[in-house]
């Protein structure tokens, strides 16, 4: 059952979550897929996405931030307008972020590339995307594939199981299990693309 | 122990995660921050929203109400009006009554409060030698009112050591709850 590859014990600690929140189960089973595509297909992580979330929050705060130190040293009623100029501006960007959520990010939680060392196969791109509803226990697991060689297509694949498939009854993610799924999924992927050409 | 299982899921935290609990946070206390603000704006007023702190003002208001203010340039303090004013010096603000006025031309007026349940007018209340206040003391005038409310604020003044632990585990929870 424990496995003996010899590296820092955090990472090959088998993850145990609370199997009742539908949360926990989605962010364990992503951190895992995530965790695979690194390490054992040695794809290297693409940041904008995140990247993009992070800046329009950052942004939002700053305003915020700026609008409180502006009133501390501008007592209200001059600081109106400021406030009016900051408030509105806050609020704009939340609506930004919210829809940055849904329609750019809409459960993307990886993109990668894969850089042959050899220089001789173009880079390919996987993005994967997730979904698990509140209360259901279908993880629907999407992937999306583009080797190099056209950009135009993407192959895409996915998986929709029970979450009952991957955690066992104390809550303990089957890694094995996960990414034997996952690496089916990846190959498969592969394999339509090339039939595509 | 089951309790501790978020520590795992700390660690599982990679930089950019855990930039982004951070951020969630701000932004969290920056929403409060900036309804408070917006509200500042809309009613004109540097504390929209007070609490009523004695049984001055009953049967109208009781200790522990919650008050919406406005203060408006356009609409002049009349006898009668609740105003919620602060005495020069003093940093709390009392809610009382306007019993006189005095105006001249429209933009000099000075005026007497007293609250329902005293027995005398304010001067007692004023700083020494003050005989009215005036408009600039003003923070506005009382438009609503929700009862009860106020009474978490009096509980967290009179504890403040509650009030810190409450926000630390409140803000400790929202750092380590994962939601994506």
């Amino acid at each position: 059952m424990s496995n003996i590859v010899p590296t820092d014990d955090t990472s090959e600690k088998p993850i145990k979550i609370n199997k009742w929140e539908t949360n926990a189960l989605k962010n364990a089973l992503d951190d895992a897929c995530k965790k695979y595509f690194k390490e054992t297909l040695n794809f290297t992580e693409d940041y904008k996405l995140m990247d993009g979330r992070l800046y329009i929050s950052l942004i939002a705060c700053l305003f915020s931030v700026f609008a409180l130190i502006y009133d501390w040293f501008n007592p209200f009623p001059k600081s109106r307008s400021t406030l009016i100029i900051c408030v509105i501006a806050y609020f704009i960007l939340m609506g930004i972020l919210t829809a940055y959520m849904q329609f750019i990010e809409r459960g993307r939680f990886y993109t990668g590339k894969l850089v042959d060392k050899t220089g001789i196969d173009p880079i390919s791109r996987c993005t994967i995307s997730s979904k698990l509803k509140k209360y259901d226990d279908k993880y629907d697991l999407t992937l999306e594939y583009n080797d190099g060689t056209n950009k135009a297509t993407n192959s895409l694949q996915n998986i929709s199981k029970s979450v009952g498939n991957y955690f066992d009854e104390n809550g303990v993610l089957c890694y094995d299990r996960f990414t034997s799924d996952v690496k089916k999924m990846y190959l498969q992927a592969r394999m339509s693309e090339r039939k595509v050409k | 122990m089951e309790i501790f299982s978020f520590v795992d899921d700390i660690k599982r935290m990679d930089k950019r995660q855990a930039i982004y609990q951070v951020l969630n946070f701000g932004m969290i206390i920056s929403t409060a921050l900036m309804i408070w603000k917006g509200l500042m704006v809309v009613t004109g007023s540097e504390s929209p929203i007070v609490v009523v702190l004695s049984g001055s003002m009953e049967p109208a208001f009781h200790r522990g109400d919650l008050l919406l203010l406005t203060n408006y340039e356009q609409e002049p303090i009349r006898a009668g009006d609740i105003v919620v004013f602060r005495i020069e010096g003093r940093d709390i603000p009392i809610v009382h009554r306007v019993l006189k006025i005095h105006e001249k031309d429209e933009s000099y007026v000075k005026f007497l409060t007293k609250g329902d349940n005293n027995q005398v007018d304010d001067r007692g209340l004023y700083s020494p030698g003050q005989l009215w206040l005036e408009k600039k003391d003003v923070i506005g005038r009382a438009r609503g009112f929700l009862p009860y409310i106020g009474m978490v604020t009096i509980l967290m003044n009179d504890y403040p050591q509650l009030k810190y632990f409450i926000l630390a585990v409140l803000g400790f929870f929202v750092l380590v709850h994962r939601e994506n």
